[in-house]
């Protein structure tokens, strides 16, 4: 069984927002609402300033508590590792928005369930990759299957250096990020 | 009775002002409150804990005679009784608007999640509810043994109830602010100085409504302003180290929610509307029980009462205001919320509901008793 993860290369983001309009043709989203996020920050002191860019969104944790806070199970996670929000089963409490710490939750507001990335769920099982990753002009993103040793991203994992987001959390996120 | 009349009146306005705000809601969804993606929860999750905590305080005010055998407050239990199931129906009312999907809670049943402190949340409330009704039915049938027997299984429902309310906040890991074990007790405590209030106020409005008045407020009135000053201070005295200590620690998200309510967005908010109407003035109005008159003591309850609004808006926010640290070193911006004229037309008419459903049944049940 596959297990879905992404390797985030953020040194070579842009800043474009390409990852982001790309997600919102795909699912069809209104121009306030977005899976994905990009981080802005300056870091360091005059004169030597950078401007650091981070693409943040739902980190398909293993250890996710959006699902455990969740009252119906409408938060559920698949054997493949995507967490995913069965819209039926939605009160609309939106504990999971509070309980995220990486504050990936959007609310819909016409169909009142706080959204988030699905990880392209129905298009990766088929061997597409999510529009965000396909999309960017410079690699920033790398999806495959985490129990594939023969994935790239797994060969990338194993070749670089790389953090995950609050890690001091317990989520256990699947997202990584190549450290600068 | 002309008070009682121009009070049905006030909150029969005050509640048509809040079935406009429930309509808009109704209508508009989100677009009408003042919630965002950073800030989810906002003043309707308050009034619910107004309305919950409320409840259970009043619940645990009767448990003094039902329960613990204390006679001097007999005569509060069957009101006190009456005015929790009100007021937890208010708080339903409130978390109802607040609910996105409210119809899919069916869901609650067929596929629950037991990890959920909101699952837990609603099936606690649920099962207080439904004894504090048996509880009350039973009364209306002169059963007291099984009034007793209610009663206990009621009062340990409600301190679970309220608790795990707390324990809904407590459980928020992502906000370090909320979180750990201290907001359960919290709560309680919050409850009890609710409950007192509200019995005060009730018993207050008696006296002055004599000879009709069948309330025996004389002699409880001083006793319920004693005890409304314990739960003051016990509430000012909780606040004070649970953020001096979230000062002194420094703490990452914890720190920052106390700043939110010290010097950050919510301080004037904090110290105007929570320290001085939740804790100061009423300490002041108290302090003395030597002094105690009705007016004081009313006054003393309402005003402790709006206070303690506040604090339960600061405390929902305060969680949410400070910002998610998602980016190590990220420089941080406070979240910002402001309530909108929906979500104040939903608080005015639940507190219009609760005054207009209390007057209801004191003139059904409790006069036309006392009449006959």
């Amino acid at each position: 069984m596959a297990k879905y993860g992404m390797l985030i290369d953020a040194g070579r983001c842009t800043g474009c927002g390409a990852c982001r309009i790309a997600c919102q043709m795909q699912w069809q989203l209104p121009p306030e609402i977005a899976y994905n996020r990009l981080e802005h920050r300056e870091k360091g002191t005059y004169p030597k300033v950078k401007w650091e860019i981070t693409p943040v969104q739902c980190q398909h944790c293993d250890n996710p508590p959006c699902l455990h806070v969740c009252p119906t199970g409408a938060t559920y996670k698949r054997s493949d590792g995507i967490v995913l929000i069965d819209h039926k089963k939605c009160i609309g409490c939106k504990y999971c928005m509070v309980a995220c710490p990486y504050g990936a939750r959007t609310l819909d507001h016409e169909k009142m369930v706080p959204e988030k990335c699905r990880f392209c769920a129905d298009y990766v099982v088929q061997g597409q990759q999510p529009p965000c990753v396909s999309t960017c002009m410079n690699e920033v993103r790398v999806f495959g299957d985490l129990e594939d040793p023969n994935s790239k991203i797994n060969k990338l994992l194993a070749t670089g250096s790389v953090y995950q987001l609050l890690p001091e959390r317990g989520t256990q996120p699947r997202i990584y990020y190549v450290k600068r | 009775m002309d008070s009682a009349v121009t009070w049905k009146r006030v909150s029969l306005l005050m509640m048509l002002l809040g079935a406009v705000g429930a309509g808009a809601i109704l209508l508009f969804g989100e677009d009408v409150l003042g919630t965002t993606d950073g800030v989810p929860w906002g003043s309707l999750i308050a009034t619910y804990l107004f309305f919950a905590a409320a409840s259970v305080g009043l619940t645990l005010m009767a448990s003094l005679w039902y329960v613990f055998g204390v006679e001097a407050f007999k005569p509060l239990t069957k009101r006190a009784l009456y005015l929790a199931i009100i007021s937890v129906l208010m708080g339903f009312g409130a978390i109802g608007l607040e609910l996105g999907r409210p119809l899919n809670m069916f869901w609650l049943i067929f596929s629950p999640n037991f990890s959920s402190a909101i699952w837990w949340m609603g099936t606690l409330y649920a099962v207080y509810l439904g004894f504090r009704i048996l509880c009350v039915y039973c009364i209306y049938k002169n059963d007291e043994r099984k009034v007793l027997t209610f009663s206990r299984i009621t009062v340990v429902a409600g301190l679970l109830a309220v608790s795990n309310l707390g324990s809904v906040f407590g459980n928020a890991q992502a906000r370090p602010f909320w979180q750990g074990a201290a907001m359960p007790i919290y709560f309680i405590i919050v409850a009890l100085l609710t409950g007192a209030a509200i019995l005060i106020i009730t018993f207050a409005m008696l006296e002055k409504a004599k000879p009709l008045g069948s309330g025996n407020g004389e002699a409880l009135l001083p006793l319920l302003g004693r005890l409304l000053l314990y739960f003051v201070v016990a509430f000012g005295f909780f606040k004070f180290w649970y953020l001096s200590n979230s000062i002194y620690g420094v703490n990452p998200g914890t720190y920052e929610g106390a700043k939110v309510l010290l010097s950050g967005p919510l301080s004037l908010q904090f110290w105007v509307m929570e320290v001085g109407l939740a804790i100061m003035v009423p300490l002041f109005l108290l302090a003395r029980p030597n002094s105690y008159t009705n007016g004081k003591l009313l006054w003393a309850a309402l005003i402790s009462l709006a206070g303690v609004f506040f604090a339960h808006q600061n405390f929902v926010l305060a969680g949410q205001l400070a910002p998610l640290q998602v980016i190590p070193g990220d420089t941080l911006m406070y979240q910002q919320y402001q309530a909108m004229p929906a979500e104040w037309s939903i608080i005015i008419g639940g507190i219009g509901a609760l005054i207009y459903f209390s007057l209801w049944v004191e003139q059904k049940y409790f006069r036309s008793t006392a009449a006959a």
